[in-house]
């Protein structure tokens, strides 16, 4: 038992919260929230350099080869700024897919251009009804035709789509309840490929995307034919427990601001941190803080360290997702009628809150799964 | 980063609970633990000298006292096994808080004397601190001890005093210095319950049991040597933070074994409704919910032992563990009382369990107030976690 960080995710914390308050400060981040891409030419070039882009991705592919709970680290550390864009979408999730799903000439021509920041993708699963589950998969369908494959069918709530440079599509190609899907690149350029906004609160760049009569060849079957829910089903559970880490880290940032402010804050003469009334509410907001943190860090060491990842993951993301949004409200209420205010910071982490609580399965849909889990159905 | 023990602790894990199961009298299936407070307080010693002869009593003790200074993940597991299977025989007060006591403040005389026998598992000692009058603010105890040149004269009531009724020894903290302030004029003692003729009245709680007591000094004369460490620096020496696992898990660790067996119970009965209790999506989310709360007070009294066996002083996590632990064994009560219908107001041996949860949820409403209260434990986040300023010292500007 060990909950300290290693030497080096100590290096990476230390150096990744120096680099993001630098850099991504409250201005920048409002500025990121309406601008369509959500990231800039230089951040993006500057994450590249500071070789976060392939953290993940083995050295022989170009990257750093860290592992997951080491992302996790620097996960908590944009968390802490409320930082999105589409860094989560392009060396996590989309990182984790091709390591699992793709073969060799894929892996080598993808991953070093993800690494070097030449190359943006993007997940399509969701339809319209948002489920995570694979037998929701229907009318996005690929079939064969000639040397390759016709792809048909609108996906939603898929994360980054003007900026990805492919998408990743998980398509119906066997007549399957909950199998028979397989992951393609698609590139956004591909014509056919219609993209419209999906307006999130917080900033988050969510589309529709239209893919009709796509024509793809067969080398951009990034998967086994028919065989992709395993693969995505391990990707969910990283997107779960990285939204798990982001929460953490805001968490812990909302806490400080919150301090900060009863501390300084007087009323009746006194800091209104003086009444144990408000008192007692820092010291729930801190125990929720802590418990999201170790929640989410043991989910990301299981994920690295352990075959059996389910449970943890389900938990953390279950545990953090209902907790998270109880810190936010708290700490609205003790920020009292200021931080209700667009100008006041606070309430860019509530926003934000709402999509990362939702992301890769909320409260509910993970509780479900602890339920199975733990033989309770 | 390691979320999992050793293969050395896990192998400790095996053989203790190895052990354990072989000296559980009942399949462990069937095992509800014993009153150690009440008529199974010899079966508790019996196992409490079992426990010496093995070597785990006073593990925790440094080597040069007899122990084997173990390591506090080694300890953490130690109680998460005794807490699971509800095995009797740990020993708070003497092995816990007195030995490591003694060991900094005691005279050689005095940890020859007292560190043996706790060593031993051969004796029972409690543990005098509350006052009628001094509860969450316990420093402000007026019990009174007078120098009386060749022996203390000690008048006072302590009181909700656990297992004082069973106890041989009491250590406690009286007043020595009545003009000093208030921190500064308490002193430490150790007395013969039965010798110096102090008077010991039971406290039956409202679950109609006897685990504490108000233990009465009328006159009593106590011996010279009775003085542990210097005089008047009693708080300080009481509050030494004594270099032991402290985490808590045992609270996680004893509702895991709850759960359990609450499950097995849900799976076989029926709702007030009349449907199965497995499928009342109610008691399904109830449960998940309980889940986590254990794995949340799991992971708290882990990271306590971790930041204590990185030589660092836990802050606030010490004060967290007990508030989600106390507040954990009250939710498990009430949920499987809830979860019985009306056969959760029974206490004759036609409710489920004998009544065992029902008990349990009045007892447990206990622990949220012993050790300070829920409410001390958050002022404690408040002001030394999170450095917000005390009430009761704050200048109000005008």
């Amino acid at each position: 038992m060990d909950l300290g960080l290693s030497e080096i995710q100590k290096m990476l914390q230390q150096s990744s919260r120096e680099f993001l308050e630098e850099n991504c400060s409250m201005e920048f981040i409002r500025a990121m929230e309406s601008d369509p891409i959500g990231v800039t030419d230089e951040l993006w070039k500057n994450f590249a350099e500071l070789g976060w882009l392939g953290l993940m991705i083995p050295e022989q592919y170009g990257g750093s080869g860290f592992e997951y709970q080491d992302m996790s680290i620097l996960l908590e550390e944009m968390g802490r700024v409320g930082l999105a864009g589409p860094f989560f979408s392009t060396s996590i999730i989309a990182v984790q897919t091709i390591l699992s799903s793709g073969n060799e000439s894929q892996k080598s021509q993808l991953l070093p251009k993800i690494a070097s920041g030449d190359l943006k993708f993007s997940l399509s699963f969701f339809e319209k009804n948002g489920n995570i589950n694979p037998s929701e998969i229907q009318t996005t369908t690929a079939r064969k035709q000639d040397e390759g494959w016709v792809i048909n069918g609108e996906k939603s709530f898929v994360t980054d789509a003007a900026s990805s440079d492919y998408f990743i599509v998980a398509a119906k190609t066997m007549d399957s309840q909950n199998q028979g899907i397989s992951l393609f690149l698609v590139p956004r350029d591909n014509e056919g490929v219609e993209i419209t906004e999906m307006k999130s609160v917080g900033g988050e760049k969510l589309s529709k995307v239209n893919f009709q009569e796509i024509k793809i060849d067969n080398s951009q079957l990034l998967s086994n034919e028919n065989l992709s829910w395993d693969v995505l089903s391990k990707v969910f559970k990283l997107g779960a427990s990285g939204k798990s880490s982001e929460m953490a880290g805001a968490a812990t940032k909302i806490l400080e601001m919150t301090i900060d402010y009863v501390k300084n804050r007087e009323q009746f003469n006194r800091p209104i941190g003086s009444f144990q009334a408000v008192q007692h509410q820092c010291a729930d907001m801190a125990i929720m803080s802590k418990l999201c943190t170790q929640f989410a860090r043991k989910s990301a060491w299981y994920l690295s360290n352990q075959e059996k990842n389910d449970l943890e993951v389900h938990r953390s993301k279950a545990y953090v997702s209902k907790s998270f949004h109880d810190i936010c409200q708290i700490s609205h209420q003790l920020h009292g009628a200021i931080g209700y205010t667009w100008d006041y910071d606070l309430q860019i982490y509530t926003r934000k809150m709402q999509h990362q609580k939702l992301a890769f399965g909320d409260y509910n849909y993970h509780h479900k799964k602890i339920s199975k889990l733990l033989n309770l159905t | 980063m390691r979320y999992t023990f050793t293969q050395e602790d896990e192998k400790f894990r095996q053989e203790l609970r190895n052990w354990i199961r072989n000296e559980i009298p009942v399949n462990f299936e069937k095992w509800h633990g014993v009153n150690e407070a009440g008529d199974d307080f010899e079966y508790g010693l019996k196992i409490r000298r079992k426990l010496a002869k093995k070597g785990w009593l006073t593990m925790a003790w440094p080597k040069e006292y007899g122990g084997q200074g173990a390591s506090y993940m080694k300890q953490v597991i130690f109680n998460e096994e005794m807490s699971y299977h509800r095995m009797p025989g740990r020993d708070g007060f003497g092995a816990k808080m007195l030995g490591p006591t003694l060991m900094v403040h005691g005279t050689e005389e005095q940890k020859k004397r007292f560190l043996p026998p706790i060593a031993n598992g051969e004796v029972q000692w409690c543990q005098g601190y509350s006052e009628p009058d001094s509860g969450s603010d316990l420093a402000s105890l007026k019990l009174k001890v007078e120098d009386k040149k060749d022996h203390w004269l000690v008048n006072g009531t302590k009181v909700w005093t656990s297992m004082a009724h069973k106890a041989t020894w009491i250590f406690f903290l009286g007043r020595t210095d009545p003009d000093a302030p208030k921190h500064k004029g308490i002193s430490f003692f150790v007395a013969n319950i039965e010798d110096c003729g102090i008077e010991v009245q039971p406290i039956i709680n409202m679950g109609s049991e006897h685990y504490f007591n108000q233990v009465i000094f009328n006159n009593v004369k106590i011996p010279k040597d009775s003085l542990i460490g210097e005089l008047n620096r009693g708080w300080y020496i009481a509050a030494t933070l004594l270099d032991f696992e402290r985490s808590g898990v045992e609270y996680p660790s004893s509702a895991r074994r709850n759960f359990e067996e609450i499950i097995q119970f849900v799976k076989r009965n029926k709702n007030s409704s009349g449907e199965p209790l497995i499928q009342d999506p109610y008691i399904n989310k109830t449960l998940v919910d309980l889940d986590l709360d254990i794995e949340a007070a799991r992971l708290i009294a882990y990271e306590v032992a971790y930041l204590q066996s990185e030589g660092e002083v836990p802050s606030i996590e010490g004060s967290v563990a007990k508030i989600l632990g106390t507040t954990l064994t009250q939710k498990i009560a009430k949920i499987a009382t809830d979860f019985s219908g009306l056969y959760g107001q029974l206490t004759d041996s036609s409710a489920p369990f004998d009544g065992k949860y029902l008990k349990q949820q009045l007892h447990v409403t206990a622990f949220t107030i012993f050790a300070g209260t829920t409410e001390i434990q958050k002022n404690i986040i408040a002001t030394r976690g999170l450095g917000l300023p005390r009430e009761d010292k704050l200048t109000v500007k005008k």
